[in-house]
């Protein structure tokens, strides 16, 4: 008998009959916030993790961005190329010379060690986010590598205020990929961190040590 | 130290415990520690009525899930292989370890990098490997620094918690190449990025542990702060997952609660850093992630304590520590003194099943029972019902249970059987015992003085000159006699 039938058979043999407990509901029913207050909640939340967040528009993200890369030594980006956010940050470097912007266009094996050792800076998007956590959910796949949010020492990623919501649960629940989960799904709450020395907080770990989260308002907003 | 010997755990118990309480810097470590924790952990749950509502909850998705765990294996084995996730099963530890030797043979590999994953701590993995010639090293700060030291971890979540930053500034400066003595945490936790950071990148495979596995999907689910679980599923062109049969949740829907619970239970987050849920090996239209992905599966143990059904309760464990944290014995004598992979409460109840009562029974003795641990435990796993019910079939000679924990029995003694059979006697025969206590308080001048260790800090207990049940009855006399004589005036 294979291990796998040895395994199971004995959990079948020996199965306690449950009494059919049903799942109550989640402890607290997820708060109605409007698009504002998920705003707020979600900002506190990463600043409190240590994240910086940058607020801006369709319009002016990529200048604020740009300039806060500039301003703390940042000059090699690597993004997804053919995305909307890639592209938008393709075009508005030009205005920056000093920048090198890198296209993760190749696998990584071929840009393993820039990836290591030289580029600064991720940029990628995410596809939810999560107020009550200030939680950032990333679906990685061909335009979202899994080390763009990663490796350099610096990530930053753009979300839309529309795309926040109030709890986990609502994001899962909300999201159509659950059918079909992308090879990797991504919860970043933050900088990499670590407290294993005398519960001593640090940041950068392993991970970035910097989150730049880019979000998005409409425009009317006064979140500018 | 260096190496989980399981055959030294009953042996050396009482040893282990004495040191440890003699060692002022350990115990000021631990002490620290757990209530650094233990206020983090409060904080994130003000309201007492929802902590309860949440707990009941998990206690009832980690029912449910175990309550279907056959068929949910098999649909998770099934979405895995769907999904081109290869699966593993192994029933032992010697299984499991030969099953992720051949992984690194297939691909002529030689340098691992590791994840947190205390059930590859259970099965001694990097010994085994090491002694296969395969460089294994582990990446999560705790974990390499206890590795460096030459040590296991002490903790289940925080394995360094033992050190303080002196002890690991010394650590680092002896054993890494031209470091400087420094006790800047930001420094340490800096060498050692630099260091593992060069790991991952030559690494030919990744081993992590599971947090969860979704059967719904074939998703393995990571639970973390550092980022070096990413780092270990996703870099190097393999990634092997050791998980515990009982790691299994049936649906996306289990996720949210269970995680809530775990990351405020563990160390007061409401969320870490990173949960990382893998759903297949990189696909061809994909730049990076590891080209094969394996589940091991996990049994050693795990479906012997599925067969009883107080027991089976040791599976709803998800591994958050909280149970030690809140512990006064723990705080007291650290991890190391149990001399077993897992240290605290579920240690005390999860290693004498696994390992046999015959090995490691003798740490069941490390607990006062009251009950902190369970009060403390997300998802309501009695653990000091369960302690007590591993002590009483320590000590029972015959089988309660099939099939029950191995080494049933082993640690009884004739001589405790023989004092305990005599007790019993006497408290069942009223005319035996008023001889007993008679001849107790009369000969009271032999008791002894000594008794072991029992007297080495306290005085011995000597009986009183006339029994309870005599004055009691004296009393009543001289009432009765005092009655009668005011009734006469
Ligand atoms: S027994 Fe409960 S408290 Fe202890 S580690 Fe497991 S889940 Fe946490």
């Amino acid at each position: 008998m294979s291990s796998r039938e040895a395994i199971l058979n004995r959990l079948r043999t020996y199965r306690q009959p449950q009494p059919s407990q049903p799942v109550q509901a989640p402890a607290s029913a997820p708060a109605m916030l409007s698009v504002a207050e998920k705003v707020r909640v979600f900002t506190e939340n990463l600043h409190a993790a240590h994240a910086e967040v940058i607020t801006a528009t369709e319009e002016n993200w990529t200048r604020r961005l740009l300039s806060v890369l500039r301003e703390t030594g940042v000059h090699s980006v690597t993004y997804a190329p053919n995305t909307p956010h890639g592209e938008s940050l393709k075009s508005a470097a030009h205005a920056y010379p000093e920048l090198q912007l890198h296209a993760y266009e190749n696998n990584i094996e071929s840009c393993k060690d820039a990836l290591f050792n030289h580029i600064q800076c991720g940029f990628g998007a995410a596809m939810k986010g999560v107020a009550e956590t200030g939680t950032l959910m990333v679906k990685t796949g061909p335009d979202e590598p899994r080390a763009l949010s990663l490796v350099p020492p610096t990530h930053s990623l753009i979300i839309h205020a529309k795309d926040l919501y109030a709890d986990l649960p609502e994001a899962l629940h909300r999201t159509q990929i659950t059918a079909a989960l992308p090879t990797n799904l991504l919860l970043i709450s933050g900088p990499s961190k670590t407290a294993d020395i005398q519960q001593t907080l640090a940041y950068g770990a392993h991970g970035p040590k910097r989150l730049i989260v880019v979000l998005i308002v409409p425009e009317e907003s006064d979140h500018v | 130290m260096s190496r989980f010997e399981p055959a030294t755990v009953n042996l050396e118990f009482d040893k282990r415990v004495g040191d440890a309480l003699q060692d002022q810097e350990l115990r000021a470590n631990f002490r620290g520690a757990m209530d650094f924790l233990m206020g983090k952990r409060a904080a994130m749950f003000p309201d007492k009525e929802g902590l309860e509502a949440l707990r009941t909850q998990g206690e009832a998705i980690r029912n449910r899930c175990l309550s279907q765990l056959p068929e949910l294996l098999e649909q998770f084995e099934q979405r895995c292989t769907e999904n081109g996730i290869q699966v593993h099963w192994a029933e032992t530890a010697q299984e499991a370890n030969a099953i992720i030797l051949e992984i690194m043979h297939k691909h002529d590999a030689t340098r691992m990098v590791k994840g947190k994953s205390m059930a590859s701590e259970e099965i001694g993995l990097n010994h085994f490997l090491a002694d296969h010639g395969v460089e294994c090293l582990e990446t999560d700060m705790g974990e390499y620094i206890v590795q460096l030291a030459d040590e296991t971890p002490s903790h289940i979540i925080m394995p360094a918690i033992h050190k303080n930053k002196q002890q690991i500034a010394r650590l680092f400066n002896q054993k890494i190449d031209g470091v400087e003595y420094s006790e800047n945490v930001d420094r340490l936790i800096g060498i050692g990025r630099d260091v593992l950071r060069q790991k991952f990148f030559e690494a030919d495979v990744g081993l992590s542990g599971v947090n969860f596995a979704v059967a719904e999907t074939g998703t393995l689910c990571l639970v973390e702060n550092e980022g070096n679980g990413r780092m270990t599923t996703t870099v190097p062109p393999v990634h092997i997952a050791l998980c515990g049969i009982e790691k299994v949740v049936e649906s996306l829907r289990d996720i949210p609660p269970l995680l809530k619970l775990l990351t405020r239970s563990a160390t007061g987050q409401a969320i870490t850093t990173y949960f990382n849920m893998i759903s297949s090996p990189r696909k061809p239209d994909e730049k990076d992630g590891p080209k094969e992905v394996h589940v091991v599966l996990l049994d050693n143990g795990r479906s012997r304590m599925y067969a009883d059904k107080q027991l089976q309760q040791t599976l709803r464990c998800i591994r958050c520590g909280a149970c030690m944290n809140h512990c006064p014995v723990y705080t007291r004598i650290g991890g190391h003194a149990y001399g077993t992979t897992y240290p605290g409460p579920i240690g005390q109840v999860v290693s004498p099943q696994i390992w046999g009562l015959h090995t490691a029974g003798s740490i069941t003795k490390a607990c006062s029972l009251n009950g902190a641990c369970g009060e403390a435990c997300p998802v309501k796993i009695p653990l000091a019902d369960l302690i007590r019910r591993l002590r009483y079939e320590s000590n029972n000679s015959e089988p309660t249970s099939v099939p029950a924990p191995r080494g049933q029995g082993a640690l009884r003694k004739r001589s405790e059987a023989v004092t305990w059979k005599l007790w019993a006697l006497l408290l069942h025969k009223p005319g035996l015992y008023a001889l007993a206590l008679f001849i107790a308080t009369r000969l009271r001048a032999l008791a002894p003085r000594r008794i072991g260790p029992w007297t080495r800090y306290r005085s011995a207990p000597k009986p009183a000159a006339r029994s309870l049940h005599e004055l009691a009855a004296q009393r009543s006399q001289s009432n009765a006699s005092s009655q009668e004589h005011g009734r006469h005036e």
